[in-house]
């Protein structure tokens, strides 16, 4: 990757050791993933053992370290989602997507993640595709919500 | 000061830990993670005792890494402590199943020393003490290994899972392992590190052609003992 | 910007914000909650802006969160306080037409409750009416992106109050007196915690706010922080003053964009009149404070771990036998407190100990842990018809919580009923219905099994499986488990096993004492208190619904109906009209038919979702578990 972009992000929190985790989160957020060599780069310039970035990078679950697809479908695990019929809606994405929790659809369309609680809980069960929220979704409309991002022509917002 | 251990006065000294007293008195408290080269951080939780100053409700505690103080009593095998301990050591059991020093500890905790869980996928002889990150840290500074992922999923090793770069072969990760999972192997050439997968060429003793150190070891401490730089071209033997 | 200098220039731009803010006229209050904007609220506030553009009489506030969710996006008219919920942004001429300019309620807009009454004023929907709002108070009110709103509403008089005529130890000793305890788990008294970090030796201390709202099904945090983000800093000052700190840090969840923004506007705005930064009001007292983002670890919730994660560090909590008080951040002392416990602050010095101690439970007066004083928001989740953010006093039954704010329990026309309500996140336990009539505090919810935790309510119906719910959260706190001490690592691992093996029919006997006995170990040897209390689901659930945990395991049998591998769906063809919705809204197309002929289910092919179930009018879906799969099916 264009560790230009990686330095500048680093050089915008002065090298501080205590922001280690937010440079992390950002060159995420540039880039989608943590890509590895932007890790050791990390490690190099903001002076701190490789071991205790990558310890970071996998502590904390909202990183990944595999480039992930172009339109990210989370589904939120939270309580309120879980009772309301969360788990089954995860499994028709998956069904859907012939890809399970945590992987990549091979054209690198789809990529399927859960988070434990955005705090939308009234919405439940509530699906986050890029930064639309879809709330309240049945098993039933799991197929023609993801149709929006399948096909772009059709996409609403 | 003084302190009550199982009922009996013992003399102790201010910022001592209640397991370095019971030791000293000959009291057997089984512990895994702890080590006196490193501060203590109570990960495995087998040296746990129940605690208390005189007079106030007892606390189940790592006695690892409690201080003593004055008036304290402690009780390192009440019937809660021994089952706590039996749990725990059950479960480490199905973590390294074939650990001959489990093994041992459980019969001294007269236990079995088979778990009643089924073994955990490819269960080695690690139990995730985390000593080895912690004498690496702490101690040598290279900060070669740590531990990677969270919860069950949690692993010790290089970045990423990786062969870890930054490990100079000093070996203090297989010295302290409580398992001696790490298996460090010296064939006159190379130092193998196993469960690192670490390969090291050994430097030469200029004297009398030991190879008794990585090259990278003696770089590392070059560095943070500042000794005169031809100090580590001579083995131990032949500085003297 | 004018830099506010003294207690003085604060009271005259108070004043003269106030007369600004055109609250005594006709405003639109249009929620900007995360929950409302998901519904389409933003589109909503667009429409009105354009559609008042040329009307300076009409002013619009973008609020935080309203609270009621579910009903969203909400639009209030005031002063009058009416109640649109579910508006859509073509909604908005005519909303204008008729009822700003004409004072003509539109009907259709208008909150009905389950017996279909209507009710035009947001005070008097019971949603509403029986919450106690003090937190919550300026949440539809003010722009939380707007601090001349806040100033408007006397923000930041309780800060100049306690710097111009209190003495730290009196600004403790009043938070102690106040009975105000922690919000967001442990329910510590907040004044004892002060004292202990103003008493540690050091010059240098942090005060910190845990706004890493990791519970699941918790969100009041979040809404606090989106509606009202200066309740929480001034709460931060007044207590960096009394303890005598100039740094803060909140550590927030990187899952809540909205409220990162929203509290970094604020702290920029304050920053600007002086109410953060060096010689705040013309006082000696510096104070300012840095915003650190989590990366989602439950386990950071936990003071030691989150002040690790704060150093840069991996958030593994330590043992804590020198308190944080002590040796906290970077090893000073430190003081923690949740995002709710700030929020009460100014309240407690606006309107007094006296005040704040008549709302809620028990006594006070001798030490703060002798009942549970003024408010606590709730998140009423789950399977109950009204879901949203709830702030009630403490003593308020769980009755009135579920059936009075939160209208009772879903679908209860198809005759599902209320089963259990799980209090405290994955810490919690699950109640059930002979508890309901108990008054909630911090105190009486443990003494059900349960605890307060950060307040999440999950209400759960009899198509919900506890067992099941057990497994979600021991599941949950194996992936979150830091992983560091062996009996929560190691425990959770095992407990999972059983649990999963429990909800597909392959428990074994001697199971439930296994699970009670891993239980009781990993209460009193796990390094935290996410091990030390991981096993509560579990207890509470065994200890209250023993018999169907002992069904799955011996019968096979799911009293929820709800765990996939026990349960099939069948149409009852009697009952099946042959309208064939089922066949339109099943995914896999398993059920097949002819129409107004019956229609039947292909279990082969059937992934036990349970749309069908939903979606039958005429009651003809029937779940079967156990022994009724055989004798209605023959299988």
């Amino acid at each position: 990757m264009d560790m230009q972009k990686v330095d500048a992000i680093i050089e915008k929190y002065n090298k501080d050791e205590t922001a280690l985790l937010a440079v992390l989160q950002d060159i995420q957020a540039e880039k989608n993933y943590l890509p590895r060599e932007a890790m050791e780069r990390v490690a190099e310039i903001m002076e701190v053992p490789f071991s205790r970035v990558s310890s970071l990078a996998t502590f904390f679950s909202s990183f990944s370290l595999e480039p992930r697809g172009e339109h990210i479908v989370t589904i939120c695990m939270g309580t309120a989602c879980h009772v309301r019929g969360a788990p089954l809606v995860l499994k028709e994405v998956e069904r859907e997507l012939g890809i399970a929790n945590g992987e990549t659809t091979s054209d690198l369309k789809f990529t399927i993640e859960t988070v434990n609680c955005v705090g939308a809980c009234a919405l439940g069960p509530l699906v986050i595709i890029d930064e639309n929220y879809h709330g309240n979704i049945s098993t039933s409309e799991v197929e023609e919500m993801l149709e929006q991002y399948q096909n772009p022509s059709k996409q609403e917002g | 000061m003084e302190i009550k251990l199982n009922g009996k006065k013992v003399k102790a000294n201010e910022g001592e830990y209640i397991l370095d007293v019971a030791q000293r008195e000959n009291i057997y408290i089984p512990t895994l993670c702890d080590h006196p080269a490193v501060k203590p951080t109570g990960a495995c939780r087998m040296c746990l005792v129940e605690a208390g100053v005189e007079g106030r409700k007892k606390k189940i505690v790592t006695s690892c890494a409690f201080h003593v103080k004055q008036g304290l009593e402690v009780n390192t095998d009440t019937p809660t402590i021994k089952e706590a301990r039996k749990v725990v050591m059950d479960l480490l059991l199905a973590r390294a199943p074939n650990s001959e020093s489990l093994k041992e500890m459980a019969q001294k905790l007269d236990m079995e020393t088979v778990s009643t869980f089924e073994p955990v996928e490819n269960a080695g002889d690690c139990i995730l003490c985390g000593l080895c990150t912690r004498v690496c840290d702490e101690v040598v500074g290279a900060n070669a290994i740590s531990f990677n992922s969270r919860g069950a999923d949690m692993d010790v090793g290089g970045p990423l899972l990786d062969v870890p770069q930054d490990c100079i072969g000093c070996g203090a990760c297989a010295y302290v392992c409580p398992t001696d999972c790490i298996g460090l192997k010296d064939d006159g050439e190379k130092r193998y590190l196993e469960k690192w997968d670490r390969e090291l060429p050994l430097m030469k003793c200029r004297e009398c052609g030991w190879p008794f150190m990585p090259a990278f070891q003696a770089i590392k401490f070059n560095e943070s003992t500042k000794v005169p730089k031809d100090f580590f071209k001579l083995c131990p033997d032949c500085r003297n | 910007m004018v830099k506010v200098n003294s207690p003085k220039a604060l009271e005259e731009i108070i004043q003269k914000k106030k007369k600004e803010s055109g609250k005594e006229g006709t405003y639109i209050s249009i929620c900007g909650g995360t929950g409302c904007i998901a519904s389409g609220g933003n589109g909503v506030l667009e429409a009105f802006q354009e559609v008042i553009a040329d009307d300076p009489d009409v002013k619009l506030v973008r609020t935080g969160c309203h609270g009621f969710c579910e009903r969203g996006p909400l639009v209030v008219i005031q002063p009058q306080g009416i109640l649109y919920q579910k508006v859509k942004p073509g909604d908005a001429a005519d909303i204008y037409e008729k009822t700003i300019k004409n004072g003509e309620i539109i009907k259709k807009h208008l909150y009905r409750d389950q017996k279909k009454q209507a009710y035009e004023k947001e005070a008097d929907v019971p949603f509403y009416k029986f919450q106690k709002r003090i937190v919550f108070k300026m949440n539809g009110h003010i722009d939380p992106e707007k601090i001349d709103d806040y100033l408007a509403m006397d923000g930041y008089s309780a800060l100049s109050k306690v710097l111009t005529s209190m003495k730290p130890d009196q600004i403790i000793d009043t938070v102690i007196k106040s009975g105000l305890r922690g919000r967001g788990g442990g329910g510590f008294p907040a004044g004892i915690k002060w004292k202990s970090t103003k008493a540690a030796t050091g010059d240098k201390k942090y005060v910190l706010c845990n706004a890493d709202e990791g519970d699941p099904g918790a969100f009041m945090d979040r809404s606090i922080m989106e509606g009202n983000p200066h309740s929480v800093i001034e709460g931060m000052l007044i207590g960096a003053y009394a303890i005598g700190s100039d740094e803060g840090y909140i550590y927030i969840r990187n899952e809540y964009p909205l409220a990162i923004k929203r509290l970094k506007v604020a702290l920029e705005q304050a920053r600007e009149y002086g109410f953060l930064g060096k010689n705040i009001l013309g006082t000696d007292f510096s104070f300012d404070i840095k915003i650190n983002r989590g990366g989602g670890a439950f386990v950071c919730g936990e003071s030691t771990a989150l002040m690790l994660s704060i150093e840069g560090k991996v958030g593994r909590p330590r043992t804590k036998y020198i308190h944080t008080a002590d040796s906290g951040l970077w090893d000073k002392p430190t003081n923690l407190n949740n995002v709710e416990t700030w929020a009460n602050i100014p309240h407690i010095f606006n309107k007094g100990v006296d005040w704040f101690t008549s709302i809620g439970t028990g006594d006070v007066s001798e030490h703060p842990w002798g009942g549970s004083k003024g408010t606590k928001i709730f998140s009423l989740v789950g399977k109950v018809n009204n879901t949203g953010l709830v702030e009630v006093p403490f003593g308020i039954t769980l009755r009135d919580i579920i059936f009075k704010i939160g209208g009772g329990i879903k679908n209860s026309k198809k005759g599902r009923k209320f089963k259990a309500v799980q209090t405290g996140g994955p810490s919690g336990g699950c109640i059930p219905e002979k508890h309901l009539d108990e008054p909630v505090d911090f105190d009486g919810l443990t003494k059900m099994g349960s605890m307060m935790g950060s307040g999440g309510m999950i209400v759960m119906d009899d198509h919900t499986c506890l067992v099941e719910v057990a497994r979600y959260f021991v599941d949950f706190l194996k992936d979150e488990s830091c992983g560091k001490c062996t009996p929560c690592r190691e425990g959770l691992r095992r407990m999972s096993q059983i649990l999963n093996r429990i909800v597909v029919g392959e428990g074994k006997e001697g199971d439930i004492e296994l699970l009670e006995k891993l239980a009781s170990a990993m209460e009193i040897s796990s390094l935290c208190a996410l091990g030390q209390t991981a096993a509560y689901p579990v207890l509470s659930t065994i200890k209250y619904f023993r018999e169907e945990y002992e069904r799955h395991i011996k019968d096979g049998y799911c009293d929820g109906k709800q765990c996939t591998e026990l349960i099939r769906y069948n149409i009852d063809e009697d009952a099946c009209t042959g309208c064939s919705i089922c066949a339109k809204k099943c995914p896999t197309k398993a059920i097949s038919g002819e129409l107004k002929k019956t229609y039947r289910i292909d279990q082969s092919e059937c992934v036990r979702c349970g749309v069908c179930f939903n979606v039958c009018n005429f009651n003809a879906v029937e779940i079967l578990s156990g022994s009724e799969i055989k004798e209605k099916m023959g299988e």
